[in-house]
């Protein structure tokens, strides 16, 4: 047997090549050492016949005082009033906007009995089509924290609104007309908020900044250089054939990840026998990365002298002016050469990015788009982008004022400069010497206790605000709770403070009428707030000609390639800048790259690993630009050799929340330095092992879908590859020439079926009314985790923190496996695959057959049910399971202290889903396909029906009802329907060539079928292992031609 | 003594059935599925003392007792013998303006078993059950151990036959005793009568047989018991106002979704908002029998002033909302404590909602629509649509609301197994095939569709 294409870390790859023993379970089972090495005595029993019988009695008294408790009296409270809108049972939805980021994704706000519950995208919106990312759902959660401050603050003593608002005001009146006070903010894509702080400040005098964690102010500073247009353009991927994207992670955390994740796919499907070329030139692997056609992993530092390159060899098959005084280089062979070649043949419908905030870099960035023709098309700077307005040297500049004392004071809103500037250390001498500092905080963070005032601000659930994240693209943000602490919304305070009367709600609407829909009446601002979208038609692209300086340019950027190790400051999926960091469910989501939760890390290269003799869990010290941090490592297959990646967003204090509290990490926002821009990148790093190891809680192994030796069951032909059996892939070249490449082996699978039953059942799925099942594309699926979430706050999935992550206890009902091919120690061989998986609802259920009790049973539509109260525990289904996705509570975990992830307060208990059963020790769980958005899909399909059709059968149309992963999946890579109505979405894609199930050969007839996956990759990019270390780049069809025939 | 030995064994072991069948619950079952089938059957209709909609049917087997195949014909499908023209049934089904139904799936035995339960019926109040009894059994109150009398006077008769049969043993020993006396020639004492005595009681299979018995009993019992759990037919707490639904929807006709309005549209029905009350009782302010103590309930909830007809400002303190209270009760008769009276009424609570006791528990993990039933899920065996009664039973008739069925997975099940559907379903995939899909077909035997 060979070794396998797809492994999903170091110790397997090596287990693989190496040893090929092919265990079942990674390690020993502990109780097997004990035995090996048990004496006669130490298996003694002590227990004699009066003990056990002591114990037998105590534990029948026990059990039947235990069930003595009487019947709990139960109330029934109606309403005194009943609000007209309100139907108990039934769910309110409300159009808003997601506060999550500075992207604004308008969203759908589900409320229950005047409690939202759950986010899901909104469907009309121009930009995300519907599609949510992790931290969207995410932050229904914050809204329930209980770490939430319940009053405002002076100093650090809670006060009444009154006596803030009257202690501020006389300081505000102090410092009027000197010119000296600054609103300091993150990006506000909010037009009212911006005149609300506008007319503040029109009143006492000062200006507002704006600055992000994580900036992209050379993006915005590049284009006033090279158009006299600073802003941040606004990318379209959906036009680009050829994309080459320079670190840029525009499908995890870059700027608008949920638009351009919409974007990107719809160039992505093999169905058109035309899909982008995707180029990912970066060092650290990113989610971007892992989903590109050709990746070619270089060191941060060599970005610039790889850029320059570029554009050359882009200017020479052009016929334009080349840069003087590049040093020739190249990656992988012919990496640039190729990137030149397709650009220039797509010119005008090629896209270059750079995820770099670095002025040099973004100028020749520019310049290359300028060259093909990509601006007007791909890139449009005349419909900016507003998401990312920070500018760093404002920032800068704030500090130097606050240092001349020519700002008095400072008025710091949604942000935490302590925490996530560089100029952390220095803002925390400097803020005791204001006059005035306020915090909008609605938890106390590192700025706010320094602070003298706090005025919590209300959750963007419980405020109004609007939003106008991309030019033409308006939504609007509703309140859809009263507020639970007795915060304010920050916009409010600063109208009052200014003494303004009106409200802000009446505030945006006149600002509405005013600025955005002329003669607005009020039923346009009804139709605004019920769709929470408003779009005007974009503006024709401006012809315009790039003047910037790209010879100073060049020489600035090949000017920064240093020796030694590079640091890259990343930002990472879930965590992002930090600003969450008390979310329970971001932080248990795992890295999709890494498939690690709750810890800051370095990643290393493999390269690294093996000459500093590091390996997973070790801990380093990085010394760099004077500062130090001390991490454990992850050795990540896919980085570039020199680079060292450390995420943001670690290292709060850990007095700032319960959730906070429990995250490992360090900060890395001090390293950040700034020039003319801020800077993420530090070279000439240093690092020693210190000796010490730090356990990291990764789904790693957990989630490896073990060999078995099928080869003995003579099933399969000697060419065996057994993660064929899991995923299948390749390339567009051959899906044209065959549709069902790379799925060859299934028509032979299908013959040649292992089992013990034909069927479970006398009836064939086939025969029922409907079958419910479930088609992901895998060529969609970008691995971004947006589902996983949902599927938490959807299914009252508890958190259960690391310590039991690391027992494998984890509760996600659905994973995203991540396995790479290629060869561990060259990073650009290595090809990553997301695959989704969740409970396959199997026709042929192996865990069915096993559970003695029956808790776990067919229904008639083809789901695999699961009685929660019928389960006594046995766990013989989980292991029986042979996709591993059964989830078994081990611990009453709502009602646990020891689980403190909110929801075992009374506040956290608000964001259940009344529709699903908070399950209970002992039990088992797993994904239901949502049943309970089933049932109430076909009620509300059989109500319409009698209403309109008198009584006739309806089932649900087909999309009428979606999975929480489904919906808010932003590719639409999840389709769910009815097998048996041969015009859904789902049954066609179950005929489509691509489909394969996972493990199809023993039989267990899935329900959920996967999609190839297709790359765009030419014959000599494919990278086919066997034998690992030989690895060459071979012929794409070689496994195949092997053959199983 | 072969014989006597003998003759004990066979005594003691019909003594002990007769023991193991009293624990066995020999209990007349026929009246007890009388009655099920009655609940299920007939009882939209019909009420034993009393007329609704049928006649009162006390006395029916009296009356046919000279043809009592009639009575059996005519329940099974009174419609045919009219039809045939059968005199009597044709006299009887112009007594009543709406023709009864046809239940032509009852046997002989179920229609014996109903009119035996017609013909036991006693007039007993519902069982107001304890909030936690236990052990209540399934299906109300067919469990003839539950009426007192019967319970101890099986209880005497057992205690009775234990002590005849002590006796009946020590006779037996003193017997033995002097048989072995003659034998042996000796005076018979009293110490070998007990000696003898004790030899019969220490009898190993009388023994066994005891303990094997009330093991088995016990055994059985226990799970009569555990399958009781958390079922509460009859459950009737005290409420915090007195409402009569026997008033509002039996006399008054008020249709039961004028106040439980979510019925229809929701998995919940709803408990209605003070302000429904309010559309009917800002007029009504005195009701029949506990005149205005009751409704100053409504009206403190809903904060309303009945001597203005004004809603009280929210701020104004309770106790001058009560003395408004006080002022306008005081001319009220049929109030006859006016402090406790007032003293309820405060307990209420000005402007807050009032803590009705829920009656209908279902536990956390059953899923239950009322939409699914009212709007949707049709009808019943019989073909006749589901009706709030068919569930709660004859909430027109309840004073006092109880818990009428007994709300158990299986009386669920049952339901969902018998009714039916009028749909149509094609086949997608060959349009010529169609079928009438069962509720099974539909769904409603899954697990899932009540438990997620």
């Amino acid at each position: 047997m060979k070794t396998p294409t797809y492994w999903s870390g170091l110790d397997e790859f090596e287990a693989n090549v190496v040893s090929k023993n092919g265990d079942e379970f990674s390690g020993d089972v502990p109780l097997e050492n004990k035995l090996e090495n048990a004496t006669e005595e130490s298996l003694a029993f002590n227990t004699n016949r009066r003990d056990f019988l002591k114990i037998f009695g105590f534990g029948m008294t026990a059990a039947t005082l235990a069930a003595c408790n009487e019947t709990p009296l139960r109330k029934a409270i109606p309403y005194v009033v009943k609000p007209e809108e309100i139907t108990p049972g039934i769910a309110n939805y409300f159009s808003s906007t997601c506060n999550g980021c500075s992207a604004a994704c308008p969203v759908i706000v589900k409320t229950r009995e005047g409690r939202p519950i759950k986010l899901e995208g909104n469907p009309d919106s121009r930009l995300t089509k519907g599609g949510m990312c992790a931290v969207g759902h995410a932050t229904v959660l914050n809204l329930y924290d209980i770490d939430r401050l319940k009053k405002p603050l002076i100093g650090k003593n809670e006060a009444s609104w009154a006596d803030v608002d009257k202690a501020i005001s006389e300081k505000l009146n102090a410092l009027k007309g000197k010119g000296s006070i600054r609103v300091l903010s993150n990006t506000i894509t909010s037009p009212s908020t911006l005149t609300v702080i506008n007319d503040f400040l029109t009143v006492y005098g000062g200006t507002h900044v704006m600055y992000d964690p994580i900036s992209y102010y050379a993006i915005a500073q590049s284009h006033g250089l090279g158009f006299d247009k600073a802003a941040i353009p606004q990318y379209n991927f959906d036009k680009a054939e050829v994309i080459v994207s320079f670190g840029a992670d525009f499908l995890g955390t870059w700027l608008s990840p949920i638009q351009y994740s919409a974007q990107y796919v719809t160039n992505r499907d093999p169905k058109a026998k035309k899909m982008s070329r995707h180029f990912q030139v970066e060092a650290l692997l990113s989610l971007t990365g892992t989903n590109a056609d050709v990746r070619y992993p270089i060191n941060a530092s060599q970005e610039g002298l790889v850029l320059a390159n570029l554009y050359n060899k882009v200017a020479r098959k052009l016929g334009k002016a080349e840069i003087p005084g590049v040093t020739e280089f190249n990656v992988a062979g012919n990496g640039i050469d190729v990137m030149a070649e397709e650009l220039s043949a797509a010119s005008g419908r090629s896209l270059v990015v750079c995820g770099t905030n670095d002025l040099a870099l973004q100028q020749i960035v520019n310049g290359l788009n300028a060259m093909l023709g990509n601006y007007g098309v791909t890139v449009d700077i005349t419909n900016p982008s507003f998401q990312k307005q920070g500018n760093d040297a404002a920032l800068n500049q704030l500090i130097q004022d606050i240092k001349s004392g020519a700002v008095q004071g400072l008025i710091v809103y949604g942000t935490n400069p302590i925490f996530d500037t560089p100029y952390g250390e220095e803002l925390k001498s400097l803020i005791s010497k204001l006059s005035l500092s306020v915090s909008f905080a609605n938890k106390t963070d590192e700025t706010s206790t320094l602070c003298q005032y706090t005025c919590p601000d209300s959750h963007e659930m419980e405020s109004w605000n609007d939003a106008n994240p991309v030019a033409g693209n308006y939504s609007i943000n509703q309140p859809t709770i009263n507020t639970i602490y007795l915060s304010r919304q920050a916009q409010q305070s600063l109208l009052n403070w200014a003494s303004n009367p009106i409200s802000y709600k009446d505030y945006i609407k006149a600002y509405w009428a005013k600025n955005i829909i002329t003669d607005m009446i009020d039923s346009q601002w009804d139709d605004v707030l019920r769709k929470g979208v408003f779009h005007k038609d974009a503006l024709p692209a401006a012809a315009i000609t790039f003047k910037g300086d790209l010879v100073a340019a060049a020489t600035e950027a090949l000017a920064s390639g240093k020796s030694g190790i590079d640091l890259v400051l990343y930002e990472k999926i879930g965590i992002r800048d930090g600003k969450h960091a008390n979310n329970p469910f971001l932080q248990e989501l795992p890295d999709p790259v890494t498939r690690t939760t709750w810890d800051g890390y370095a990643t290393i290269s493999v390269k690294m690993a093996k000459d500093k003799n590091l390996k997973n869990e070790d801990v380093i010290e990085i010394s760099a630009g004077g500062k130090k941090l001390k991490l454990p490592v992850i050795v990540q297959p896919g980085q570039a050799a020199e680079t060292i990646g450390v995420a943001l967003g670690y290292g709060r204090g850990k007095e700032f929340g319960k959730t906070i509290e429990k995250v490992g990490g360090e900060n890395g926002f001090p390293l950040v330095a700034f020039g003319k821009t801020n800077s993420y990148r530090v070279a000439g790093v240093s690092i020693a092992s210190t000796g010490d190891t730090y356990p990291i809680a990764k789904l790693q192994k957990y989630d490896l879908l073990t060999d078995s030796n099928p080869k003995e069951l003579g099933v399969w032909g000697d060419d065996f590859d057994r993660t064929e059996a899991i995923i299948r892939e390749s390339s567009l070249e051959n899906y044209i020439k065959k549709p069902d490449a790379g799925n060859e082996v299934r028509a032979h699978i299908k013959q040649h079926l292992i089992t013990l039953w034909d069927s479970h059942y006398k009836e064939e799925e086939s025969k029922r009314i409907i079958r419910w099942v479930m088609a992901i594309d895998l060529n969609k699926c970008t691995g971004c985790g947006a589902c996983v979430v949902s599927c938490n706050a959807e299914n009252n999935v508890p958190v259960v923190g690391k310590k039991e992550i690391m027992r494998h206890r984890d509760m996600h009902w659905m994973r995203i496996d991540r396995y790479y091919s290629g060869d561990y120690d060259k990073p650009e061989t290595i090809r990553t695959v997301h695959q989704p998986m969740m409970c396959q609802h199997c026709a042929n259920a192996p865990c069915e057959t096993v559970c003695p009790v029956l808790a776990t049973v067919h229904t008639s539509d083809g789901l695999n049910a699961m009685a929660y109260n019928r389960c006594v525990g046995t766990r013989y289904c989980a292991n029986n399971c042979p996709y591993k996705v059964r989830r078994f509570n081990w611990f009453k975990y709502h009602n646990n202290d020891n689980f403190d992830f909110h929801q075992n307060n009374p506040l956290g208990k608000l964001v259940l889903n009344p529709d699903v059963t908070v399950r209970f020790r002992g039990v088992m769980e797993k994904c239901s396909f949502c049943v309970q958005r089933i049932q109430d899909g076909k009620l509300k399909a059989k109500i319409n029906a009698k209403q309109t059709e008198g009584a006739s059968f309806t089932k649900p149309k087909d999309g009428d009802i979606k999975t929480a992963c489904q919906q808010s999946c932003p590719t639409g890579a999840i389709v769910f329907g009815d097998l048996n109505d041969p015009e859904s979405e789902v049954s066609k894609l179950f005929r489509d060539e691509r489909a394969f199930t996972v493990l199809e050969e023993i039989k267990t007839l899935p329900s959920v079928s996967y999609m190839t996956k297709i790359r765009n990759v030419k014959q000599n990019e494919v990278f086919v292992k066997h034998g690992g270390h030989e690895g060459e780049h071979k012929e794409a069809d070689h496994k195949k031609e092997g053959g199983h025939s | 003594m072969g014989f006597i030995k003998l003759n004990i064994k066979v005594f003691v072991v019909i003594l002990l059935s007769v023991f193991m069948l009293n624990t066995l619950r020999l209990n007349a079952a026929d009246v007890a599925k009388g009655e099920a089938l009655f609940k299920q059957h007939c009882t939209a209709c019909h009420k034993v003392n009393q007329k609704i909609v049928g006649p009162a049917l006390k006395g029916i087997t009296q009356k046919y007792k000279d043809d009592p195949k009639f009575l059996y014909e005519w329940i099974r499908n009174n419609q045919a013998l009219v039809k045939k023209g059968d005199p009597k049934a044709v006299e009887v089904s112009q007594m009543e303006p709406s023709a009864m139904n046809s239940f032509t799936f009852l046997q002989d035995s179920d229609i014996e078993n109903i009119l035996a339960y017609i013909d036991s019926y006693k007039d007993t109040p519902p069982p107001a059950a304890p909030a936690a009894s236990g052990g209540a059994s399934e299906g109300g109150n067919q469990d003839v151990f539950s009426n007192p009398t019967i319970y101890y006077s099986v209880l005497g008769l057992a205690v009775l036959l234990v002590i005849v049969a002590l006796f009946l043993v020590f006779a037996a020993a003193g017997l033995s005793a002097s048989v072995r006396a003659k034998e042996q020639n000796e005076q018979v004492t009293s110490s070998a009568v007990w000696g003898e005595f004790g030899r019969f009681i220490k009898n190993k299979f009388i023994l066994t047989t005891i303990i094997t018995v009330a093991l088995l009993g016990g055994t059985l019992k226990l799970i009569q018991a555990a399958r009781g759990v958390s079922i509460h037919p009859g459950y009737m707490p005290e409420q915090p106002i007195k409402f009569s639904h026997k008033l509002h929807a039996g006399k008054h006709q008020v249709d039961c979704q004028y106040c439980h309005t979510g019925a229809s549209k929701s998995k919940n029905a709803w408990i209605p908002s003070t302000n429904v009350c309010m559309n009917c009782h800002k007029g009504v302010e005195s009701g029949p029998v506990y005149g205005k103590s009751e409704i100053a309930k409504i009206y403190m909830s809903a904060g309303f002033n009945p001597e203005s007809k004004q809603y009280f400002d929210s701020s104004t303190p309770v106790d001058k909302v009560v003395e408004v209270f006080s002022k306008w009760m005081s001319d009220d008769a049929k109030t006859k404590n006016l402090t406790g009276a007032l003293e309820e009424v405060k307990k209420i609570g000005f402007n807050k909602p009032i803590e009705w006791i829920r009656i209908h528990n279902l536990p956390d993990h059953a899923y239950f629509n009322h939409a699914q039933h009212i709007a949707v899920g049709g009808k019943d065996k019989n073909g006749n649509a589901i009706e709030c009664q068919t569930c709660h039973g004859p909430v027109q008739e309840m004073e006092v609301v109880y818990q009428y069925s007994p709300l158990s997975m299986g009386w669920c099940i049952n339901c969902h197994r018998q009714s039916k559907t009028t749909y149509t379903f094609v086949d997608p995939k060959d349009p010529k095939k169609s079928f009438t899909p069962s509720p099974a077909d539909m769904g409603g035997l899954d697990c899932s569709k009540c438990h997620y």
